[in-house]
């Protein structure tokens, strides 16, 4: 069987085959080539130099290296300070800031700020109910009209209800049994 | 924040309907009696004429007392005037509002009895016209608390 391509598309299709980039039937094509045509097994046989040749075993490179100071090294080089941009560049130098500790939210209370608010809140509590309940020395202060009727209630055989205005209180009539 | 949020939230939403404990209420009060056909305003209650004008058919206005009750929540108070007794029970008490029960017990033993509640100063009058129409008894009521 004879294959009709090009010496580029040879190449391409045994570049994509050392690669394992094939699709559809480009696998069987490229075995055909492999077997029939020796500069197709050449330049396999050179990809596969190539590839051998920068290969690294590198469990044995690894045994070689001392991690132990790997990341203090890398903390020594942080440094805190905040991004800076380099004079007479566009270029910003980020640094990773130092992370926010975790801090639950009921430890956030203990501020001065809430401390205060809570101060005030509890003068609060305790000032107004004295207001309410401690008589004026001077008398029973201001006069007002709004009243709010809730209930009536009457053996009689009559009431009437008239509610309060800005100027006059609400009256409620009774008619004694 | 968010803590700060739900205190602020906590202290609008229960200041103004807390209830205070052992609170008491004076509640002050101004008799008034007038007659059918009757005329006239006597000068002890003549400021009052403005809420008498309202009583048709009613005049010779004039004092039958005058007395002050303090009530505690829940305890009654009374005071007896003209044949009548008068009873004041404060059954709420807030900061900006107490709210009382008043009862008028006539001279037959039967109660008359409205439930309001009072803002500080709150005033309210109550009038209990006799069985047979010939007289009435304006109670003018004030509430201090």
């Amino acid at each position: 069987m004879t294959i009709d391509i090009t010496t580029q598309e040879r190449d391409e299709l045994i570049q994509r085959y050392y690669d394992g980039e094939t699709i559809g039937r480009e696998v069987e094509l490229a075995e055909k080539l492999l077997q029939t045509d020796p500069e197709a097994q050449a330049l396999l046989k050179s990809l596969q130099d190539i590839s051998n040749s920068i290969s690294v075993d590198i469990a044995q490179a690894l045994a070689g290296e001392d991690f132990s100071s790997y990341w203090s090294n890398i903390e020594a080089r942080l440094d805190d300070a905040p991004a800076t941009v380099e004079p007479d560049s566009d270029v910003v130098v980020a640094r990773q800031a130092a992370p926010i500790p975790s801090v639950p939210w009921f430890r956030r209370l203990f501020t001065p700020a809430f401390g205060a608010v809570a101060l005030a809140a509890l003068v609060a509590v305790a000032v107004i109910p004295n207001l309410g309940t401690s008589p004026s020395p001077t008398g029973p202060g201001p006069l007002s009209y709004s009243v709010e009727i809730e209930e009536v209630e009457s053996a009689g055989p009559l009431v009437i209800v008239q509610e309060a205005t800005d100027s006059a209180p609400s009256i409620v009539s009774f008619t004694e049994s | 924040m968010r803590s700060l949020a739900v205190l602020l939230l906590l202290l609008l939403t229960l200041a103004p309907t807390t209830v205070l404990a052992g609170g008491e209420a004076s509640v002050a009060v101004e008799v008034i009696q007038g007659t059918k056909g009757g005329s006239g305003t006597d000068s002890k209650v003549s400021k009052h004429s403005g809420t008498l004008s309202n009583f048709g058919g009613f005049g010779g206005w004039k004092a039958a007392g005058s007395f002050t009750v303090k009530t505690a929540l829940g305890k009654a108070a009374s005071k007896s005037v003209s044949g009548r007794t008068f009873t004041a029970t404060l059954t709420e008490l807030t900061a900006s509002k107490a709210k009382v029960k008043l009862v008028i017990t006539d001279p037959k033993g039967k109660d008359h009895a409205v439930t309001s509640s009072f803002s500080k100063g709150g005033q309210t009058v109550l009038t209990s016209k006799s069985s047979d129409g010939s007289e009435m008894h304006v109670f003018v009521v004030r509430v201090s608390f």
